[in-house]
């Protein structure tokens, strides 16, 4: 049985001030132990998936088709207190505001304590240790506002993984913090969940920060997965046209094509089901289908959405892009 | 902030500065009224010179500025003056007076606060369910719109068909039967509590509602904590600071009730012993009162002020810091 199964799955906002459809037949599964990245540009439905595995999802949001399956049961259909029964057991979850995601009136010591199954001053020092904090006595007796970002998130990690989650969802765990500290809590988290054989769902848009953390990548574009794979598989040959502009768009990766070309316009904001590709618009290969016939995934693991896949090899390679014009 | 000052200090030296603008407001608007103090003696149609003898007598023909300086002196070292009526000092009168109107007071707020709190934080949490809140909008519309006598005379009523005797009976002093003497009270302190418990009620529910869009509480849901664990453990610590600062700013209001409670119920308190000066035109006495109704007031504030650091440690932090 699939840890997490995502099946195509349609989620909107429909908010005084407009309808967004934030995922728009998203699929994607999760074994157990997988480390995971979804990457994709702001606005590409991240968040919205992350909390849509947790049950989280604001009242404003409706699910318009599909399913999302946690350990073969979908989270849509549990009971309250069934859905309760599976946050406390079986997930996990980190935000970007560590600070604001712990109790500002309490002591770190006794907000850690009371999720370990077996409490103790003993037990939340080994868990401190575990996160590898420096002075865990003076972190035990410390509040939150007491804390530096990192450090924060270090608590917010050990707490989210104290009963072994199967799956931890992580909603941009390093966004806010500085930029030395990002690569030491990126390999925190994944250390911390092989150790336990708990599965990381990370949401990010830093393509290349996470790739060195995760066993497999899935690419986000206008709330839908349009490519998944290893990360060195996806980073060396990009197959869809839109992952091939992030790389593109990564610093530090201009000598792949040359020049630094970013990926021209902005990304979608979808008020109801794309007709066709949600790329095309920016897309420098598409033709006429793009824009009307939404495309399938491809047959293999890296479930490619385009309709253009395998042929672009072919046709083009990265460094020899035709000028489309627009 | 200025060094070596910080926020303690800062407080009281806000206290002083109310409590003096008070005296200052209530002196100069109370002389100016026409008429002066010597006619509560006098009545309209004495003579020019039985003013001016009365006048001296009262020292009200010093100049005003040295009148109120020595007013205010006189409170800083414990005396509120004489009463015009009774000729007695003032503070002496107080004292007889002010247990059964701090009694009233302390039990109207040991009433609408927990019960005020616990509506607040049901209707919060009801609302948090995506129920609509019309338990707190109920308790808010009702206590903000029915005036305390109202309220009095419906549970005077409901009291005496319930043959509930001993309840609507006369005022008894605390310290000769302390039970007895409370239990009597309460029926004024829940009338005057209703109004204090609907905005309670309704700053909870407010708070509970702000502390609702904070990380840690998505957190809280996400590890699959019940609602009775989230408001345990998250939200009661999170909307204290709030209730002690309205409770305290109730004071203010439970004062201003008192004066119509303890007329309606027949209790012997400074609100009774307020109005009777107002009616007689007792000036030394309604001054007396008022400065001693801003003190209760501004002593409530500075209390939840300081309060405040204790129950909330990113207050107290900055506090600090600031110093
Ligand atoms: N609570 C909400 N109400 C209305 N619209 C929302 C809400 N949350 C997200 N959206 C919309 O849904 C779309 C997807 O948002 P989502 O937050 O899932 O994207 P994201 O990939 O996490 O973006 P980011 O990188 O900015 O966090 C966006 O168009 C966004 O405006
Ligand atoms: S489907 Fe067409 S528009 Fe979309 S990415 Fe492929 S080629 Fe570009
Ligand atoms: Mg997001």
């Amino acid at each position: 049985m699939t840890l997490l199964d995502v099946r195509d799955l349609a989620v909107r906002y429909d908010t005084p001030h407009g309808v967004s459809q934030a995922l728009d037949g998203a699929s994607l599964t999760v074994a157990a132990g997988e480390l995971v990245a979804v990457v994709g540009e702001s606005g590409s439905g991240k968040s919205t998936l992350g909390m849509a595995v947790l049950g989280l999802l604001p009242a404003s949001a409706q699910r318009v088709a599909g399913d999302l399956l946690v350990d073969g049961s979908s989270v849509f259909g549990l009971a309250p207190a069934e859905l309760r029964g599976l946050r406390r057991t079986r997930l996990g979850l980190v935000l970007q505001d560590a600070a604001g995601s712990l109790d500002p009136t309490r002591r770190i010591g006794r907000q850690l304590a009371e999720h370990l199954d077996r409490p103790g001053h003993a037990a939340v020092l080994s868990r401190l240790e575990q996160v590898r904090l420096p002075d865990v006595e003076r972190v035990a007796r410390s509040y939150p506002h007491q804390l530096s970002g990192g450090m924060a998130q270090r608590v917010a990690i050990a707490i989210a993984l104290a009963r072994s989650p199967g799956l931890l969802v992580a909603d941009e765990p390093t966004a806010a913090l500085d930029t030395e500290i990002k690569h030491d809590v990126l390999r925190l988290l994944a250390d911390s969940c092989r150790e336990r054989r708990t599965a990381l769902l990370v949401l990010t848009h830093d393509l290349t920060g996470i790739a060195a953390y995760c066993t497999r990548l899935v690419v986000m574009y206008g709330g839908r997965v349009v490519e998944t794979g290893p990360p060195e598989e996806v980073l060396e040959r990009p197959r869809h046209p839109y992952t091939r502009g992030l790389l593109h768009a990564v610093p530090g990766q201009e000598t792949v094509g040359g020049t630094l070309r970013s990926i021209a316009g902005s990304p979608p904001v979808l008020t109801g089901p794309s007709a066709g590709c949600a790329f095309a618009p920016r897309c420098e290969f598409r033709i006429d289908r793009c824009g009307g016939v939404r495309p399938e995934p491809s047959d293999d693991a890296a479930r490619v959405l385009c309709h253009r896949d395998g042929e672009l090899d072919a046709v083009v390679t990265l460094h020899e892009a035709p000028e489309v014009s627009r | 902030m200025s060094g070596g000052l910080g926020h303690a200090g800062l407080v009281l030296a806000r206290a002083v500065a109310t409590m003096l603008a008070v005296t200052v407001l209530v002196f100069f608007a109370l002389h100016a009224v026409p008429g002066g103090f010597e006619s509560v003696y006098l009545g309209t149609s004495a003579s020019e010179t039985s003013h001016a003898t009365v006048r001296a007598a009262l020292g009200l023909d010093r100049p005003l500025l040295e009148q109120y300086v020595s007013w205010v002196g006189g409170i800083v070292t414990g005396d509120l003056g004489t009463s015009l009526l009774s000729s007695r000092p003032i503070v002496d009168e107080l004292a007889v007076r002010l247990p059964a109107t701090a009694q009233l007071a302390v039990l109207a707020t040991v009433i609408s606060v927990p019960a005020g709190a616990a509506l607040g934080i049901a209707a919060g949490v009801a609302n948090l369910r995506g129920r609509a809140s019309g338990l707190g909008r109920v308790a808010g519309a009702l206590s903000a719109s029915v005036p305390d006598f109202v309220v009095a005379t419906v549970l005077v009523f409901v009291a005496s068909q319930a043959g509930w005797r001993i309840v609507g009976s006369s005022y008894v002093p605390f310290a000769e039967d302390p039970v007895g003497s409370t239990v009597r009270m309460l029926l004024p302190a829940l009338s005057l509590s209703f109004f204090a418990t609907g905005i309670v009620a309704r700053t909870t529910r407010d708070a509970v509602l702000a502390v609702r869009a904070e990380p840690f509480m998505t957190m809280a849901i996400a590890r699959g904590e019940s609602t009775w664990q989230i408001v345990r453990r998250h939200v009661l610590r999170n909307v204290a600071n709030p209730i002690v600062t309205v409770g305290a700013v109730n004071v203010g209001y439970l004062l201003g009730g008192a004066l119509i409670i303890e007329r309606v119920f027949a209790i012997p308190g400074v609100g009774e012993y307020a109005v009777n000066a107002v009616n007689s035109r007792d000036y030394p006495v309604v001054m007396a009162t008022v400065v001693l109704g801003a003190a209760a007031f501004v002593v409530a504030n500075v209390l939840a002020d300081l309060a405040g650091g204790f129950v909330d440690p990113r207050l107290g932090a900055r506090r600090r810091a600031a110093r």
